[in-house]
């Protein structure tokens, strides 16, 4: 089982920082979880810049074109998942696909993800105009892509009971956040992030009230606001106006602070849809034993016995029971910080 | 001889983009030099006056570029800039006119200088030009020669310096070359195991190397001085952020002490775990002493605590909400019957209980 995590958002939001500290973070070990990269050289390249980061206080250069590596997850040194990490220039969302490859790219990858880390600034969203907001994080164009890739065909029944998808919304630079936004466990914040993804936001909030003909639980969407720097260690050095963003200077150390939930939180979502479809596997096959005549089994059973078929079903419930406790492990730590796309 | 230029770099409102680009590159090709040059993480040392310079073959070209750090910049991190010609393959005189291109970047690979406002600038093709200067003389170093006896196995390495910039100048030309070497002067490994990918690099000039050497192409070890010593290396540091690499090395458990002659500690440093020295498991910190993963050490009560739900938990909730309504149906149902409704008027004016 191998999972596929897309890591795309607008321009100068944070992706390269996030993943950097991220990467940085779990590659020690933080709260059991630890990752390896399968290419042993795949930590030292984020490392170097990382390195840059926190010792001449630099922030990493821009990401250009697409990047993909190969991770594995462990629990307390017990193997959780593969899983394939993408990370994007921001700019690839604002190209159209016939004149950028890595646009191109793009819309494949998130066709073919199973979670997506959109990340979105914090102090833009705070601090500017809800419309500026909107398009400076891109969040017309993120809720464009998963519509069309994800949304619509699921909608349409192209696409089965497995491929819905998790949302995570990581808001970086929340420790720059006026102390309005901070407040209430960034209560304004939460609101105001809402409103610039009201597209991903009125998809879940409608699929709940039953509009829609999909089944509510497969789009899990939640958001969280982190800092990679901390809390007092970067200070704005210039307002953003216009397509210029605001711009900070680290003064401080970088001590990152929640940034692995939203990544714990799509893999644990995606482990448990895992889980989903072979309890529902059991159950559909249940279900239709139970329906079905003893001529119209055997047809259906084509040579199997019964008892081979109640071994494949104790083969999957096996499969099953080794699943849930890593699932717990990882939905446990992360869902308890996330906090709802939906309220 | 006939060039067309190029120009990638971002502005405000656009991420890496292509401004001006040769007619024939395809939309892959600029999404891999994008891919290449990621792996330069620090261009902070790299000026429109010293960048680093790169030959190498892409798609129907050979390009010739260079690649430096902007004045201009984007929430606060500086704005990189590729420029520089590309030549069809095969076209005839690029191999004349690349030491000129390379002595005179600042003004020869200078296309942003053509742009009025990069704000403003739209994508557009490069138009075809004719190259109208002449050709730099040749010349014949015996270093050059010795790098051609050894070409199969070894690269020319160069300082990253004005010095070693000369030296790079006097190797392309050198009358021997029948056709232009592939160079990257100014980079570091990881770059070029993406240039490998394109073409077999000759010259190379990490930004740490202040020595020119010979260096084998599989082990990247020093096999030869320019001096004819074999054992000529120094592991002085060059680069601004040695410092930072060491501290970073200081994190980790150090790895036993390579005690090779010969050995480049140089290259050992630009591929640090490419090394077999230190490994990923380096880093993984002690087992936290909580119980092991298994089913009975999770505590079941623990899933009330998140704030969200799984999807199964959100399934299992809303079908338990759903299945609740129908019995609710189920029991409401007799008294919305219009005969139940009938029975129970009867039923309530002939009780002899019926309220007053």
């Amino acid at each position: 089982m191998s999972l596929k995590v897309t890591l795309f958002g607008g321009t100068g939001q944070g992706k390269t920082t996030y993943t950097l500290g991220l990467l940085y973070l779990m590659v020690e070990g933080i709260d059991g979880f630890r990752i390896e990269d399968e290419d042993v050289d795949t930590t030292t390249k984020y490392m170097k810049p990382w390195s840059d980061f926190v010792m001449v206080k630099q922030w990493p250069a821009p990401t250009m074109g697409r990047r993909e590596d190969r991770f594995k997850l462990y629990f307390q040194d017990q193997f959780i998942t593969d899983f394939l990490w993408v990370d994007y220039q921001g700019g690839a969302i604002n190209q159209p696909t016939d004149e950028s490859d890595a646009a191109a790219q793009l819309h494949a990858d998130i066709q073919e993800s199973n979670a997506v880390i959109i990340i979105a600034d914090a102090y833009t969203i705070a601090t500017r105009p809800l419309i500026e907001a909107r398009m400076l994080t891109s969040a017309p164009l993120i809720f464009h892509l998963l519509n069309s890739y994800k949304f619509k065909p699921a909608e349409e029944g192209e696409e089965g009971l497995n491929n819905g998808i998790t949302i995570a919304i990581v808001l970086t630079k929340a420790d720059a956040l006026p102390d309005e936004f901070k407040a209430n466990g960034y209560e304004k914040l939460y609101a105001k992030a809402r409103q610039v993804f009201h597209g991903i936001h009125d998809f879940v909030r409608d699929e709940r009230e039953k509009v829609s003909s999909l089944r509510p639980w497969l789009y899990p969407s939640a958001m969280l606001a982190v800092s990679i720097v901390g809390e007092g260690n970067a200070a704005v050095a210039s307002e953003g106006q216009g397509y210029d963003l605001a711009s900070f200077n680290l003064v401080g150390s970088p001590e990152p602070e929640d940034i692995q939930f939203p990544f714990l939180y799509a893999i644990g979502n995606e482990l448990d849809r895992n889980a989903l479809t072979l309890e529902e596997e059991i159950g559909d096959l249940e279900a239709r034993l139970s329906k079905l005549d003893k001529n119209v089994l055997s047809r259906i059973l084509r040579g199997r016995s019964i008892k081979q078929l109640e071994d494949e079903r104790k083969e999957t419930a096996a499969r099953l029971k080794e699943l849930e406790p890593k699932i717990r492990m990882v939905t446990r730590t992360a869902n308890k910080k996330m906090r709802p796309l939906l309220v | 001889m006939h060039y067309e230029t190029f120009l990638f770099t971002r502005n405000q409102r656009q991420d890496f983009t292509a401004f001006i680009r040769p007619a024939l590159l395809t939309n892959k090709e600029v999404s891999r030099i994008g891919g290449i040059f990621n792996y330069i993480s620090d261009i902070s040392r790299l000026t429109p006056e010293f960048p680093s310079l790169y030959c190498f073959p892409l798609g129907e070209y050979v390009m010739l570029l260079r690649h430096y750090s902007s004045d201009r910049k984007h929430a606060g991190r500086a704005i990189g800039v590729i420029e520089g010609i590309a030549v069809r393959k095969g076209e005839s005189g690029f191999l004349d006119i690349l030491p000129q291109c390379v002595q005179q970047q600042t003004s020869l690979l200078n296309v942003i200088g053509t742009v009025s406002d990069i704000e403003v600038q739209e994508t557009e093709t490069s138009a075809d030009h004719e190259w109208k200067g002449s050709s730099a003389s040749k010349t014949l170093e015996p270093f050059v020669g010795a790098f051609l006896t050894r070409r199969d196995q070894d690269r020319l390495f160069l300082p990253f310096t004005a010095g070693g910039r000369d030296m790079l100048v006097t190797t392309l030309a050198d009358r021997r070359f029948t056709l232009p070497p592939f160079f990257a002067f100014g980079t570091n490994s990881d770059v070029l195991t993406q240039l490998e990918r394109q073409a077999r690099i000759d010259i190379v000039s990490f930004f740490k190397t202040d020595r020119a050497s010979f260096r084998n192409r599989h082990t990247n070890r020093v096999s030869g001085s320019l001096d004819g010593n074999e054992d000529d290396t120094t592991p002085d540091p060059s680069m601004e952020l040695r410092a930072a690499l060491q501290d970073e090395r200081n994190l980790r458990p150090r790895a036993p002490a390579k005690t090779h002659e010969g050995d480049d500690e140089e290259a050992d440093e630009e591929t640090l775990v490419g090394s077999d020295s230190i490994s990923i498991r380096a880093f993984k910190t002690p087992k936290p002493a909580k119980a092991a993963l298994d089913a009975e050490s999770v505590d079941e009560h623990d899933e009330n605590d998140s704030t969200i739900l799984t999807m199964r938990q959100v399934r299992d909730r809303i079908r338990a909400e759903e299945a609740a309504a129908k019995q609710n149906e189920v029991e409401d149902r007799p008294a919305r019957d219009p005969i139940h409704w009938l029975l129970n008027l009867v039923s309530s004016i002939i009780s002899p209980n019926k309220p007053k």
